[in-house]
């Protein structure tokens, strides 16, 4: 059931447009709108069920989604590097940065989300030895202009950009993304290199699956999709000229993704 | 107002014809995506049936567009967005200059959006003294040529990577490389510093969800991400008819979309917005503003017999079959909708005698309505339309086109009425013939209305004796063999 | 659908007025077949010409004609996709929803069929015991593909053909540019289009191009004789003739 929303006049433009289309459509003319029913969501009766169906599945069906990943990234120049545990991918996070050059200038900056998944890489402890900059976003106190200022500052200046995400689609190897207040939109975006850490857990089926928990899920449900939701499915990438394929446009270059299996 | 030049259909037909570069580009081009898409089509999972349901989520959106639109509007201002309802082209930016110049707005980027082609968006925003920088690599080229686009998607896509170099080594000042990589990566070099610098990013939409209160927008090369997160203030335009009831309708959708128009799985981003960035988030643009054009849309909408153009997503697939397309490119259609889509709505935007060679000058093969990833029926819309231009249409403005064409269909609908007359005409066009030179059996030249015919071809002159003339003789030769 | 009764034969104005031979193929190839027939002689023009132009009450002259002449027949066949075409899906829209020249229509509607369709779907027939010795290759009509769904079966009787080797080429199904009105009225865009056409025939390697619609045939026949080219065109009909 969606919430009602919060009555407002709508203004003397809106009104004057709903009215034409309103003629257009040979309904009758005025504020009242009547919903068809089933025009916006109806919840299916066997909704319970399925979502049972879609939050349990077992180990072999997991793994199939991995595999299915997996495959589907390699179409769209993802790389997929299924890991044990959070150490291992803090470590073969390590090794990525030691092994990469930035695209401009020579100091290594790079910018974590502050999410509970990539606090567990310890990225801090193991980027102190290194001459790397980590900058965390961390917003715990509402942020005021300096704080987003810093952010941006930060961002620009960095090569990589490390976040987790929502959900990961197997079948199109999308990575789901809210935007939170520890978790800023531009970090999976500005750097030239895009690190995603997700758990297996995290891998499901297709877009149907996607939309179905969005909807029906009271846990996605309550959170809603937020003001900005990004859905990428590989690093950038252009056919513009003469329609050969270029990867890496405007945004990261790379993307690769960790899938921690334990 | 963008400008108009559909009246040079022909001739702008004519020159991209001669234009070996761009015929070789347009081949490119549907030899690649073409084919692609409708394989595409036939491996998902629920077969190419699934642009009949595409087709049906689309109706149903159109046929309750006040519904969805006040729904939006709604959501969107409830996160502290801001929505504008434009009636036309003026309206539209009008609002965008307001308040670009309310927040002292110098320099803009912009994400590719055909409707802001269509509503001039970017010459009045120039003409106020506010740069514009386009950041979609093919609409980057363009705008750095001067040009218009020739595709929906691919906006330069007839230009060839040796005019591209020697652009951008004239306008970056770049070394000559021809390399589609290196010039990449100029055009990621030069606009990255205009995506951290502008003070206002444009986009379209792409497919709004009303239950949800979100547009969203669709790209690959990430530039309208950067657009639309990096600068202080978001504009977003949309068509009104570029939207959807439920969240579950995207899933059909896009993944229509992405094969129609780039023969993907999934474009490479897509991004829900719903409203500027609230007070907890470190980042996105303090303001988010809305567009709503109508600009010609609503009387499409009132008519039953082209609501259905605007089931329309925009992603170019019939512009990749089209074989009329394939010869003449996108600037011969003189408006920003080109292709077969082009061919039904600019001629419903800009007058249908002012285009009238746009609905008229296709073979109506439906290459088009198969493409369609919403099965929408183009070539029944183009025969309405002709049928407007040949006995005109108050309810439009139409004035029949042709009216000596008019008048020989009148006539050529009395001697087919009639066995007889036609024979007589036949037999009269048997002895006009004598009169042609003729070789090898053909005619190589016929005068008056059919000498477009003979431009390139031969034709058979008329049979001494028709076909059923032959029988009837045979007939009556049987019958009197019979009757003795 | 009774196999002796009479088939009613509607030739098409194109092959009645400019390729008789056509005509005389298909009547030979019914007699030969054993296919009772007969030929309205009053029989001129489905209408295309006029409709695709948007001369509708010009277009509805000639279908009225039409159903006038045919609707007593058992069964209809028609030696090209875009008339059959025509009288299957435009002529019912021709008329006013539940008037009774529409329902004459919609009847009308279910019992015409192309040649290939009928000789292949109906009679069941692929071998007819035709011989031609040669390469060919089958240009694909844009009406009889898209609109009717006809594509196997052409190429199937073609399969049979004694002698006979049937050479795909690129893009059979890309229209040719006639268009009807379209190729005198837009000479250069439709001249462009033949190229390609032409030039994917000419890379066949092939003695003949067949197909199934006299419009498109005369089109490319139209281009092949300017090129002075030795590729030969035929009918269907007259391919698979005695």
């Amino acid at each position: 059931m969606t919430p009602p929303l919060t009555p407002h006049l709508p203004d003397a433009n809106e009104q004057a447009f709903i009215m034409t289309l309103q003629k257009a459509l040979g309904k009758p003319i005025g504020p009242a709108l009547t919903e068809p029913t089933g025009l916006f969501d109806t919840r299916p009766l066997d909704h319970e069920k399925r979502l049972a169906a879609y939050l349990d599945k077992n180990q072999a069906e997991k793994n199939r989604l991995l595999e299915e990943f997996i495959a589907q990234a390699k179409l769209v120049n993802m790389t997929v590097i299924p890991v044990k545990n959070t150490a291992q991918a803090g470590l073969g996070i390590q090794e990525l940065i030691a092994q990469t050059a930035p695209e401009w200038g020579t100091q290594k900056s790079v910018t974590a989300w502050h999410h509970p998944l990539i606090d567990q890489l310890n990225l801090g402890e193991r980027l102190s030895a290194d001459d790397v900059t980590l900058y965390t976003t961390d917003s715990s106190a509402p942020p005021d202009a300096v704080l987003r200022q810093e952010l941006r500052a930060h961002l620009i200046q960095s090569y990589m950009g490390i976040t987790s995400a929502d959900f990961c689609v197997a079948g199109s190897a999308t990575l789901v993304m809210r935007t939170r207040p520890n978790q800023p939109r531009a970090v999976s975006l500005v750097p030239s290199i895009h690190v995603a850490v997700i758990t297996q857990d995290q891998i499901i089926e297709n877009l149907e699956e996607l939309y179905f928990r969005l909807n029906w899920d009271p846990k996605e449900q309550a959170e809603g999709l937020t003001n900005c939701m990004t859905f990428i499915s590989g690093p950038s990438k252009t056919g513009d000229i003469e329609l050969v394929m270029v990867h890496g446009a405007h945004g990261p270059r790379q993307l690769i993704t960790y899938v921690i299996t334990d | 107002m963008v400008e108009i030049k559909t009246q040079y259909y022909r001739q702008n037909a004519a020159k991209a014809i001669e234009d070996t570069v761009l015929q070789k580009a347009l081949s490119n081009v549907q030899n690649r995506l073409g084919p692609a898409t409708a394989r595409m089509y036939k491996d998902l999972p629920e077969g190419p049936g699934l642009r009949q349901k595409a087709h049906e989520i689309r109706e149903a959106s159109i046929n309750h567009l006040d519904i969805l639109l006040t729904r939006l509007a709604a959501k969107i201002r409830d996160r502290g967005g801001k929505v504008y309802f434009a009636k036309d082209a003026a309206a539209a930016s009008a609002y965008c200059l307001k308040v670009a110049r309310a927040n002292q707005v110098k320099m803009a980027v912009k994400g590719k959006s055909m409707v802001t082609e269509e509503i001039g968006l970017n010459p009045i925003l120039e003409d106020n003294g506010i740069e514009v920088n386009e950041t979609d690599l093919g609409e980057y080229i363009i705008q750095l040529a001067g040009e218009t686009p020739s595709h929906i998607i691919a906006p330069a896509i007839h230009k060839t990577r040796k005019q591209i170099a020697e652009l951008f080594t004239r306008e970056l000042g770049i070394p000559y490389n021809e390399d589609p990589p290196i010039l990449t990566q100029a055009a990621r070099k030069a606009l990255r510093k205009k995506f951290l610098e502008a003070d206002m990013g444009l986009s379209g939409c792409n497919l709004a969800c009303a239950q949800t209160g979100h547009i969203t927008t669709v790209s690959n090369e990430g530039n309208i991400r950067m657009s639309t997160t990096m600068p202080k203030i978001h504009m977003a335009f949309m068509g009104m008819e570029r939207v959807v009831a439920k969240l579950a309708d995207h899933d059909a959708l896009f993944r229509l979309l992405s094969r129609g128009a780039a023969a993907q799985n999934m474009a490479g981003y897509v991004s829900y917005i719903g409203g500027p960035r609230t007070k907890d988030q470190l980042d996105g643009p303090d303001q988010f503003h809305l567009v709503i054009i109508d600009n010609g849309r609503s009387q499409i909408l009132a008519d039953p017999t082209f609501r259905e153009a605007l089931y329309c997503i925009r992603c170019a697939a019939c512009l990749n079959v089209c074989p009329a397309y394939g010869k003449i490119g996108g600037h011969a259609y003189g408006y920003p909708y080109s292709g077969p889509i082009g061919a039904v709505i600019t001629p419903l935007f800009v007058g249908i005698n002012r285009a009238k060679d746009l609905c008229c000058g296709e073979p109506l093969c439906g290459a088009c309505k198969q493409a369609c990833p919403v099965d929408i029926d183009l070539p029944r819309m183009l025969l309405a339309l002709r049928a407007k231009l040949a006995d005109g249409d108050p309810e439009w403005g139409v004035t029949r086109a042709n009216p000596g064409e008019k008048f020989a269909f009148q006539i050529w609908s009395l001697i087919i009425k009639n066995r007889k007359m036609y024979d007589l005409a036949l037999k009269i066009g048997t002895l006009f013939q004598r009169l042609l030179p003729q070789k090898n059996g053909y005619i190589p030249a016929i005068p008056f209305v059919l000498k477009g015919w003979t431009q390139s071809r031969d034709i058979k002159p008329l049979a001494r004796t028709s076909f059923l003339t032959q029988w009837k003789n045979r007939e009556n030769k049987t019958n009197r063999k019979n009757k003795s | 659908m009774e196999k002796n009764k009479p088939v009613t034969l509607f030739v098409q104005c194109l092959v009645d007025s400019l390729y008789p031979e056509v005509g005389t193929a298909m009547v030979s190839l019914f007699e030969k077949m054993e296919i009772p027939f007969d030929i309205p002689l009053a029989q001129t023009c489905c209408g295309q010409p006029a409709f695709n132009s948007g001369y509708r009450k010009e277009a509805t002259v000639a279908a009225k004609r039409f159903i006038e002449i045919f609707e007593s027949s058992h069964v209809i066949v028609c030696p090209s996709g875009s008339c059959v075409d025509m009288v299957k899906h435009q002529y019912p829209g021709l008329f006013e929803n539940g008037s009774s020249w529409q329902k004459r229509a919609l009847d009308i509607s279910g019992k015409i069929f192309e040649l290939t369709e009928y000789l292949v779907d109906v009679l069941g027939l692929e071998d007819v015991g035709a011989r031609f010795e040669g390469k060919v290759t089958y240009h694909e009509s844009c009406h009889l593909s898209r609109n009717l769904g006809i594509k196997d079966q052409p190429r199937r009787l073609i399969a049979h053909v004694q002698d006979c080797q049937l050479i795909e080429m690129e893009h059979a199904d890309k229209c040719c540019g006639f268009g009807g009105t379209f190729a005198v009225k837009f000479p250069d865009i439709s001249t462009a289009i033949l190229e390609e056409k032409i030039d994917h025939i000419i890379q066949a390697g092939v003695d003949a191009v067949v197909g199934c619609d006299i419009s498109c045939l005369m089109n490319i026949q139209g281009m092949l004789s300017r090129k002075n080219s030795s590729i030969k065109t035929l009918h269907i009909a007259q391919l698979l003739a005695p």
